[in-house]
């Protein structure tokens, strides 16, 4: 509960130290990301493996509609076995942008793990809030997601019962170029009804085609 | 007409010989009036001209208006004065039965000021007439020219304005006393009065050397022969050129910073450490207690663009509009230096010329 008050704090303290800017008309990103999927069910179960992804998003004044896709194969542990698992996730968020650097956003998230034995599957309804803050005038800015599933759903381990994540890292442009370069770290806990949990985390590094780090005033 | 002038012959003889009566005893009884009477001879040639004019002694008034108009040095009449001696003198001489002297008095007054004109008050219709017959035969001018004046080669021009006794044809020109070729202004009719001007160069078109030249106003005949010529020398020299200063140099009080240190890093710090915080705490901000240290990797990295961003914050940024404005002013400023320069060059590559005209002369063609 604590930190989830410090969370508050800094998603209250980013946005206060931004300077003006808006939303570039379109994005493009892909990104390659080191998932790490740890399931506390009836046994702990590790996950590991690269999943690739790709982002696309479209912007109108303050309004923002993300799209994301993510897709990869996970393997226990990290070694090459049999009982490798594919992993598929898709989410659309539609943000507002209610204060500069602030949004609140709105989205359903899915999710699943494609195994021989059948396919186990998450489906959220999620609130976001994105707090971004610069750090270097115009060059690198720091981000930080967060998000609760208002609602979730899932077909195995008696449903869903919860989730909550986040993502939080460093978008630096490339001078001279419309593309900018991420770091991200992102992690998101989800529990089922049973009791059980399932714990992603990962980092991810992409290349972004955008304009958003382009400020109203004094960037180059 | 005949019976008013011998009217007036008689009168005139009458009066004669009551004057000549009157100072022989005036001369006899009151020698110091009469050297009192003489007084304004000595200060007013044309006084006692005229009184001997008036009191119809036309044979004195004569000798008077001729001895007048002979004077010279600082004694000669000015041109007006000159004038109307010459007037009195045609109408003195035309009292006395004289016409051929009458007309050379005024032919002489013609060439003196073509423009003259004698009052019908003053004199009677006989004198007029004859004055005007002898106008409509005499080819004289006269010119006008405001001395000094300043003409700035190319732009400027002399205006010469021209006067004329009666219709005929003249020819205008410019010579040298340096050999160039003479350059001609006009040539053609002149009514009563006619502009023409110079524009400062010679036959060549090369702007006019310092010097004298001579602007000549020949009056031809009906043949086309010249009959006479009005000369009037010019003085002609350099003025200096002044050319325009350089626009002052911008100076900083003009300009507006074009750079400004715009915050402490306090920002950046901040950001930061908050970013870094989230990235370490992200795990167990969601309930998750054993995430891997791959956040570390990022949250470093969010540290190091924090303490770069602290670094460059307090480095100078660009101002865009100053930078804007500031240009703008350089601009303007060179804009002022390149007309400034483009009318130096245009002035230094033309000439002034000063022009101070001397004394007209007439001479006889003969």
């Amino acid at each position: 509960m604590r930190l989830r008050s410090l969370a508050i704090a800094a998603l209250c303290v980013l946005p206060g130290a931004l300077s003006a800017q808006q939303y570039s008309p379109f994005v493009l990103a892909a990104d390659a990301t080191t998932l790490r999927v740890l399931r506390d069910v009836a046994t702990s179960q590790l996950l590991e493996g690269p999943v690739l992804g790709a982002e696309a998003a479209v912007s109108f004044r303050r309004l923002q509609l993300e799209g994301r896709y993510v897709e990869g194969s996970l393997t226990p542990g990290g070694a090459l076995t049999a009982d490798e698992e594919k992993f598929v996730d898709a989410r659309i968020v539609a943000r507002y942008r209610i204060l500069p650097g602030l949004a609140l956003g709105v989205g359903p998230h899915l999710r699943a793990f494609v195994t021989p034995n059948g396919t186990a599957r998450w489906s959220r309804m999620e609130i976001h809030t994105r707090a971004e803050g610069d750090l270097i005038n115009g060059l690198a800015r720091v981000r930080f997601d967060l998000w609760f599933a208002a609602s979730a759903t899932s077909n195995v381990q008696g449903g869903g019962d919860g989730a909550m994540g986040g993502e939080v890292g460093l978008v630096m442009r490339i001078p001279n170029t419309p593309t900018a370069v991420q770091l991200m770290y992102t992690a998101d806990r989800a529990t089922f009804a049973n009791g059980g949990a399932e714990f992603v985390e990962g980092v991810r590094v992409g290349l972004v085609l955008d304009r958003i780090l382009r400020a109203r005033s004094g960037s180059p | 007409m005949s019976r008013w002038r011998s009217a007036l012959n008689q009168l005139n003889q009458s009066m004669v010989g009551w004057c000549k009566a009157c100072s022989l005893i005036l001369l006899l009884v009151m020698p110091l009036r009469a050297s009192h009477a003489q007084a304004p001879t000595t200060t007013d040639p044309l006084a006692a001209a005229l009184a001997s004019y008036n009191d119809l002694e036309y044979d004195v008034a004569a000798t008077r208006f001729r001895a007048a108009i002979a004077l010279t040095g600082a004694q000669r009449l000015a041109d007006a004065d000159r004038a109307r001696a010459l007037m009195y003198l045609g109408a003195t001489e035309n009292f006395r039965g004289a016409r051929p002297s009458a007309v050379e008095a005024f032919r002489s007054l013609l060439i003196v000021d073509p423009r003259y004109r004698p009052s019908e008050v003053v004199f009677p219709p006989e004198v007029v007439a004859l004055y005007q017959e002898t106008r409509i035969g005499i080819r004289a001018t006269s010119a006008e020219i405001q001395s000094p004046s300043v003409i700035a080669i190319p732009t400027d021009r002399l205006p010469i304005k021209i006067f004329a006794s009666t219709l005929h044809d003249i020819r205008v020109r410019v010579t040298t006393s340096l050999g160039a070729p003479e350059r001609v202004l006009y040539e053609g009719v002149i009514g009563d009065s006619l502009l023409v001007s110079w524009d400062g160069r010679e036959a060549s078109g090369a702007a006019g050397r310092p010097g004298r030249y001579l602007l000549r106003i020949a009056s031809r005949n009906a043949s086309g022969t010249p009959e006479r010529e009005v000369q009037i020398p010019l003085e002609v020299e350099h003025v200096p050129i002044d050319t325009l200063p350089w626009p002052e140099p911008l100076n900083a009080s003009q300009l507006r910073p074009e750079t400004v240190v715009r915050a402490n890093g306090t920002r950046q710090v901040v950001t930061g450490l908050a970013g870094a915080a989230a990235a370490v705490l992200l795990p167990s901000l969601v309930g998750a207690s054993d995430a891997s240290s791959l956040r570390f990797g990022v949250a470093a990295g969010i540290g190091i663009a924090g303490a770069i961003g602290l670094a460059t914050a307090t480095r100078p940024q660009p101002v865009v509009e100053n930078i804007a404005f500031n240009n703008a002013k350089r601009a303007e400023w060179m804009q002022e230096s390149e007309r400034v320069k483009a009318e130096n060059r245009t002035r230094l590559a033309g000439v002034r010329l000063r022009v101070r005209v001397e004394r007209a002369v007439t001479v006889e063609i003969r």
